[in-house]
């Protein structure tokens, strides 16, 4: 049984329809890319599995249960996690604080214990934190806990941005173009920790513009047009495809 | 000794003078000036902490009316004593912001304002021009009793109203600061600061912005009641749109950052609008003034004074050297 099923997803902005019927599966373990020209409706499918939208037809089930129209942090509970296209961190909050706010859905912690800081409150302060340094130093940026989100230069803040995540311990991970506007050297770091994510169990799908990233990450690759999935497949067939290369890629120059 | 034992030491003189003017002075104006400064910093403290979540509140006022009208209909209605109507006036003013909230927490910026200051214009309509044998029309409800006396301790004079209130505030400050600190403050920040994301993270962001509605209203009300016994009579004027402005002004001048803010924000207000009084009738204009200066020129308040003083020297500094080519 795939992980996520997404089955007949239509999604319409009052006249503007964004997402027309769109199938798709994500299997326990890939990496899936979803390509496909600007305004395809990419990020609209992330918003709309995600929680942001409520599609108007169809249905998402994650992992036999059903998710469809669920609020944001409901999906979050049941195991989505997502970053967004712009850097989207709390900019006037310390990279720890930013860290601590996703440590939230898994700490266990109630409103009580919040305001009385209770014994299980401190233990699971101090436990959280713990955590975060761990994931801070999977990400190597260990040493700048106390840095304003703000303050950090764009690359390190998309790497923070999975950081902060990864923080609710997702099962399935949507990564909105990670790999944006970065310089080679960054780039090269966020492929291999994306790698090291999949690595470590979680389901990972996300959207690119990059064919290095998308072609050098994914086991299997879906392709969006017009808010219609027009192409599903490996890699290859991707490339081989004749809708695709005519609607995104573009016509392949004498080899 | 360092800034967190200075600034502890500091609030314990503060502490202790103000624990102990009733004693020192005579002049029943200065007493009943504090109380009423006392009285604001809980309006403002509770406003404060609906305003951690990005949106200010333009009902507080009213919130506070609904304590005092609740209280004072409490003892002389259904002869409550006036320490079982005080928590219960909060009790209200929580019902009457779960009410509210509801609909208006899911908005934002101008809307969240607009429906907030249409809700507080509604209940200081309807507490002046309905149920008037309730409600008392325009001039209110007076000969509103004193709290009944809590051992040997009456409450006649000013005196004891004044170390109620000090003790009331002291609370506030105390409820306020630890959700400041905890995890709940943090929370309260992110959703402030990009509520998307919060949401996105598994943060019930409508809990959360209710909890902190209700938390700020909860306070307003058992303020407005503690009012209505000090001053024995209530009207609808004296909970008027002006009056929510004035506590908007008090935490936006003095800045939301701490709790510090509102604190400072109402001594200093307070105290301008004295000055100004002397003069004449302009203590709201003094309100107004202060609010758009605040917005052109500190827009984090008096708080955020250090720092542009600090930014302002640094810049003045930095004119005396000829600048040099970075290299």
């Amino acid at each position: 049984m795939p992980l996520l099923e997404i089955r007949k997803i239509t999604k319409d902005f009052g006249g503007l329809r964004a997402l027309d019927g769109v199938d798709l599966d994500v299997h326990q373990g890939e990496i899936l890319g979803v390509i496909g020209p600007n305004g395809a409706g990419k990020t609209t499918l992330f918003n709309v599995i995600s929680g942001i939208y409520k599609p108007q037809s169809g249905s998402i089930t994650f992992d036999g249960e059903p998710i469809t129209g669920l609020k944001p942090h409901k999906i979050a509970e049941s195991g989505i996690s997502r970053t967004f296209q712009a850097t989207t961190l709390f900019d006037n909050m310390t990279l720890k604080e930013n860290m601590l706010v996703g440590s939230n859905l898994r700490s266990g912690l109630r409103l009580w214990d919040m305001f009385l800081n209770t014994p299980k409150a401190r233990k699971t302060e101090a436990e959280l934190r713990s955590q975060i340094t761990d994931t801070l130093r999977f990400v190597g940026m260990n040493d700048f806990q106390d840095k304003n989100a703000c303050d950090f230069s764009y690359g390190y803040q998309r790497t923070i941005g999975l950081a902060v995540a990864l923080t609710t311990k997702p099962r399935l991970l949507l990564l909105d173009e990670p790999a944006c506007a970065l310089n080679p050297d960054r780039l090269l770091e966020v492929l291999n920790l994306i790698r090291r994510i999949h690595e470590s169990g979680i389901t990972v799908v996300l959207i690119e513009h990059n064919m290095r990233v998308i072609f050098g990450l994914c086991h299997r690759i879906a392709v969006i047009s017009y808010g219609v999935k027009i192409a599903e497949g490996t890699p290859q067939e991707i490339r081989d495809n004749e809708d695709v290369v005519q609607a995104y890629l573009g016509k392949r120059s004498a080899p | 000794m360092n800034r967190g034992m200075l600034a502890k030491l500091i609030g314990l003189l503060v502490l202790t003078v103000v624990f102990c003017v009733p004693v020192f002075t005579t002049d029943l104006y200065y007493v009943h000036t504090l109380i009423m400064v006392m009285y604001y910093i809980i309006l403002a403290l509770s406003l404060r902490v609906i305003m951690r979540i990005g949106d200010v509140s333009f009902a507080h006022a009213a919130f506070a009316a609904i304590g005092a009208y609740g209280s004072a209909l409490f003892v002389m209605k259904v002869n409550m004593p006036f320490w079982a109507a005080f928590p219960l006036a909060g009790v209200l003013a929580v019902l009457m912001a779960i009410i509210i909230g509801f609909p208006s927490l899911r908005l934002r910026g101008a809307y969240f304002f607009l429906v907030t200051f249409a809700f507080g214009q509604i209940i200081v309509i309807v507490l002046g021009g309905y149920w008037e044998n309730v409600f008392g029309g325009f001039t209110g409800l007076v000969g509103i009793p004193a709290p009944e006396a809590i051992g040997p301790w009456q409450f006649i004079g000013k005196t004891p109203y004044y170390y109620f209130i000090l003790a009331l505030t002291l609370i506030t400050i105390l409820v306020m600061w630890r959700i400041d600190r905890s995890r709940i403050g943090l929370i309260l920040k992110s959703i402030a600061e990009r509520d998307v994301l919060a949401h996105s993270l598994g943060i019930n962001i409508m809990r959360y912005r209710m909890l902190a509605f209700v938390v700020g209203c909860f306070f307003a009300g058992i303020a407005g009641s503690f009012y209505a016994h000090y001053v024995h009579m209530v009207s609808p004027e004296g909970f008027s749109f002006m009056h929510s402005i004035q506590i908007v002004a008090f935490c936006v001048v003095g800045g939301t950052a701490s709790v510090a803010g509102p604190i400072i924000g109402v001594g200093s207000l307070t105290a301008l609008s004295e000055i100004v009084r002397a003069q004449g009738p302009y203590e709201f204009i003094v309100y107004g003034i202060s609010l758009v200066v605040v917005f052109m020129f500190l827009p984090e308040g008096l708080l955020g004074l250090p720092k542009r003083m600090s930014g302002v020297v640094e810049k003045l500094s930095s004119l005396k050297r000829p600048t040099r080519l970075s290299v």
